[in-house]
Formats: structure tokens, sequence, C-alpha cells
């Protein structure tokens, strides 16, 4: 019987975390269509999340494009199918592995700064001092990180898809022997704007994540240091799991019907 | 029209935390221009009856007006406008780590529509008024002392001139001398802009200098009020046993073996 309990009070527990969420979601995008809006800080967001996550998610990027080209190509050379490398590779850059893979690095860089910066703001009184000077701390602290996730994660992606698919194009003309021409010629001949698209559409649903999850965990952060810490950890964790439920979800609505 | 006798009128106020009751009806009655200090051990509510009057936390009952207009339960645009009225000085300080001294200082300023370079004239002057210059004004507030950030979270609170300012132990966490600058940067604060206080401490010398009317607060309620000449006689066992900080007497506190 206890153990029946113990399940019913989980699941309740985990249906009101999901309703917290839900609201704080509303809420965010609530605020982010009323004035007043701070143009100033959605500005320093976007660099920060766009321009300084570049390093991190170029690095990744590229380096799973090799690794896929590798991969494949030890995989198609058994059926001498080698020439499926450029299609297997641009495909899963723009569908899958830039989205998720940046989505996942950004989420680790991002998405734990934001929970740690708003739960230092919030156990230091910060978030009640941004109140008491007749500031909306959702409005400052929330929109203008929300706006620039929205709009910097597909632009990461973007830049992720051309730098994965190039991994793919150098461990392939420079160590696999293709000719360049034709790799690139078969990448953009099997590419299709769904596949890029898809991986935008993601990039923004991911990029939404991370800021909810890192403001929602940092804003109900409580109890000092250790609150925060517990706070940046749940903003990664949950904001990394998200990330992959979303991406089959998302996933399934794009491709299900495709052959 | 009349000016209305009460700045801030705390009625019967009752806030708890799951089982734990803080407010138990709590009333306080501020008139306009009075610093009154409120005191009482630790938990007992004082920070929590701020909170209330900031509108950072809803009461469950009871009524907390300000200039005669109530605001529990107002929009939050109201609350924006009374708010405007209201400075607050946090127990440390609360300053945005992201932004510099003079940042801090004109925050309030920057939200109504002053330009930088007037917030920032204004931010210095501010500081000029509680001491500090203008060297420090593009500083980051982790380079500041305790007392210094003390001194910028008041220069904060008084820059847009409030008519109400609450301070949250303002003296805690300094030494005697440090907290004996900021008491009377406080009292020279308040006598120059003629805005009502509520000051919550423990700090008996503190409330001496700053205080009116001294309030103690017990079990969440006022059990007892009165002029700073008055406390040492109060014929109050719990404001005696306070004051004194014996630890025999009607306030037994919850102390682990």
């Amino acid at each position: 019987m206890k153990f029946l309990q113990r399940i019913g009070a989980l699941t309740f527990a985990f249906l009101a975390t999901v309703g917290r969420i839900s609201r704080f979601t509303a809420t965010a995008f609530s605020h982010a269509v009323r004035p007043p809006f701070y143009p100033r800080i959605i500005g320093q967001q976007m660099i920060e999340i766009g321009f300084f996550s570049l390093p991190v998610v170029g690095l990744t990027a590229v380096f799973a494009g090799m690794v896929l080209a590798l991969q494949s190509f030890t995989g198609f050379s058994r059926f001498n199918a080698e020439g499926a490398v450029a299609n297997v590779v641009v495909i899963s850059i723009t569908r899958e592995l830039g989205p998720v893979l940046a989505g996942l690095m950004v989420s680790g860089r991002i998405g734990a700064s934001m929970a740690a910066e708003i739960g230092t703001m919030r156990v230091t009184e910060q978030v009640d001092a941004l109140t008491t000077l007749s500031t909306n701390p959702f409005k400052y602290l929330v929109v203008p990180r929300l706006i620039a996730g929205l709009a910097m994660l597909p632009l990461l992606v973007f830049v992720a898809d051309i730098i994965g698919v190039l991994g793919g194009y150098l461990v392939s003309v420079f160590s696999l022997g293709f000719n360049a021409a034709n790799y690139l010629q078969s990448t953009f001949d099997f590419m299709e704007p769904l596949d890029v698209v898809s991986g935008l559409v993601k990039a923004a649903v991911f990029g939404m994540i991370i800021v909810i999850m890192g403001c929602y965990h940092g804003y109900h952060s409580q109890g000092g240091a250790q609150g925060v810490g517990k706070a940046t950890t749940n903003a990664v964790v949950s904001s990394s799991i998200l990330i992959l439920f979303f991406d089959f979800f998302l996933t399934g609505i794009f491709f299900a019907t495709d052959g | 029209m009349d000016e209305p006798q009460s700045k801030i009128r705390i009625n019967e106020v009752r806030k708890s935390f799951g089982t734990k009751v803080v407010l138990d009806g709590l009333s306080l009655d501020i008139k306009k221009g009075e610093s009154v200090v409120v005191i009482g051990g630790s938990g007992v509510g004082k920070s929590v009856m701020l909170k209330c009057i900031l509108g950072l936390l809803i009461p469950e009952s009871g009524s907390i007006a300000i200039d005669d207009q109530e605001t529990v339960g107002i929009s939050q645009n109201d609350r924006d406008r009374i708010n405007d009225k209201v400075g607050m000085l946090f127990q440390g300080a609360a300053l945005f780590d992201s932004q510099s001294v003079w940042e801090n200082v004109s925050f309030g300023l920057m939200t109504k529509n002053h330009s930088q370079s007037e917030a920032r004239e204004i931010a210095i002057a501010t500081l000029a008024r509680v001491g500090l210059s203008a060297d420090i004004a593009d500083k980051n507030p982790a380079e500041l002392s305790s007392g210094m950030k003390k001194r910028v979270g008041l220069a904060r609170a008084i820059a847009s001139n409030p008519e109400i300012i609450l301070f949250d132990e303002p003296t805690t966490g300094l030494d005697p001398i440090m907290g004996d600058i900021i008491n009377d940067l406080i009292v020279r604060c308040v006598a120059e802009t003629g805005a009502t206080t509520v000051t919550i401490t423990h700090d008996m010398q503190s409330a001496h200098k700053i205080a009116d009317r001294i309030a103690m607060i017990f079990q969440g309620k006022i059990i007892w009020i009165g002029g700073t000449d008055e406390i040492n006689d109060s014929g109050n066992e719990y404001v005696d046993q306070f004051i004194q900080g014996r630890t025999d007497g009607p306030i037994q506190m919850a102390v682990r073996s």
C-alpha cells in the first residue's frame, strides 16, 4: 500500500510541477507582448546566447560532421554504398544533430548560467529589490532571455548546420578520397528545404525550453548557495531531457508520413 | 484636502507558511513623517511584515493601507504606483551584481524616463548624500566593503525621494562604528526628505537613535509600542527581557542542545 501511495504522491508532484512550469511559460509569453520592453537587455542576451555560444556549438558541429562521415563511410563501404555518405551527413546534421547538439551544448552553457544568475538574485533579494523599484522581475529577467533564446537558437543551428556539413566534407575529401565537386553536388541535390526548416523550428523550441527551464529553476530557487546549485543542476537536466523528448515529438510531426 | 492621518495602516494582518503562523492579526499605525522601529527576536515575522507592506507577500487576511489606499489585492499597476512612493534598504543591500554602482543607485530613475546622463548625475549627487565619492560610481558592487554596500543601498533607497523608506536590519553585519555611521546617515536622510520610515532591527542602539516610536513583535502580534524614552520603563516583561538580552523570562527561544 505504501508503494502505491508513493507512486500516487510522485504522480501528483510531477503533475503539479508540469502545471507550475506551464503557468510560468504562459506568464512569460503574456509579458513578452506587453510593454515595457528592455531592448538593451534583449541585445545583451542575444550576444550572450548567440555570439558567445558560437565556439562551443561550432566545435561540436564540426566534430559531429567529421565523425558522421567516418562512421557512415565505414558502414556503407560494406555494401558498396559509399556514395551515400554526403546524403547521410547532410540529412543527419540538418534534421537532428545540428539542433540537438546545439540545444544540449547551449543548455549546459546558457541554461546553467541563467539558473545560477537568477537563483543568486533570488536568494540575495535582488529579485525583491526589482519589485520595490517598480520593475516587474518577469519582464526584466525572463522575457529578454526568452526573446533572445527564441531568436538566437535557430541562427546558431543554421551556422552549426553549415559547419557540420563542412566537417563531413573535410573528412570525406581529404581523408576518404571523395571528389570535392561530386561531394558538394551530392549534398545539395539530396538536401530538401524541409530538412533545414525542421531543424530551425526545433532550434526555436529548444531555445524556449532552455530559457524557461533556466529561468524557472533560478526564479524558484531558495536556501542559499545549495539551493542555487540545485537549481542549476535541475535546469540543465530538465532542459536536456525535454530537448530529447521534443526532438522525438517534433520529428514525428515533421516526418511521420515522410517516405 | 486634509493629509491622511496614517501613512501606513496595518490592520489585523495574518500570514502563515504551511502550518506556521507568522503574522497573527498584526496591527500597526504609522503616521506621516514618523520613524517607527520594529524590534523582535529572529523568526517572529519582522521581515514578513515588511514584505507584506511592499506587496512581495500577500497576507491571507487583514488590511494594509498606504495613504488610506488599500494595498492588499490591488492590481500590479496600482502596486507599481504605490511602490513608486517607497524606497527599501535590504539587509544585504541587494545590489544588482551585473550593474555598476551608479546604475544601481539610479535604477528606479532610469525606468521613469530619465536620460542616462541625467540619471548618472543624480546617482553621483545621491552617493555624495551618503558620504561616498564619485570615484566609486563606475565600480562593481562586488568591489565594495559591506559598509559601502549598505551606503549604496541607502543611496538607491533615497534616490527617487520616496515618501516612505523601509529599512531591513540596516546595521546587521557591520562593526559598531560603521553601524553608527549608517544610523547617522539614516537619521540625516530621513530629516532631509521628511520620509516616513519603518525599520526592523535587533540593534537597540540603532533603535534608540533612529526611532520616534519603538514597537515589539512577539508571536505575530505587536505586543508593545511606545516612545524611545518609554522603552526602558515599558512595564512589559517581554520587552524588558528582549532589550536586556536575558535568557530567563517569558520569551523562550528554541535552542537545540
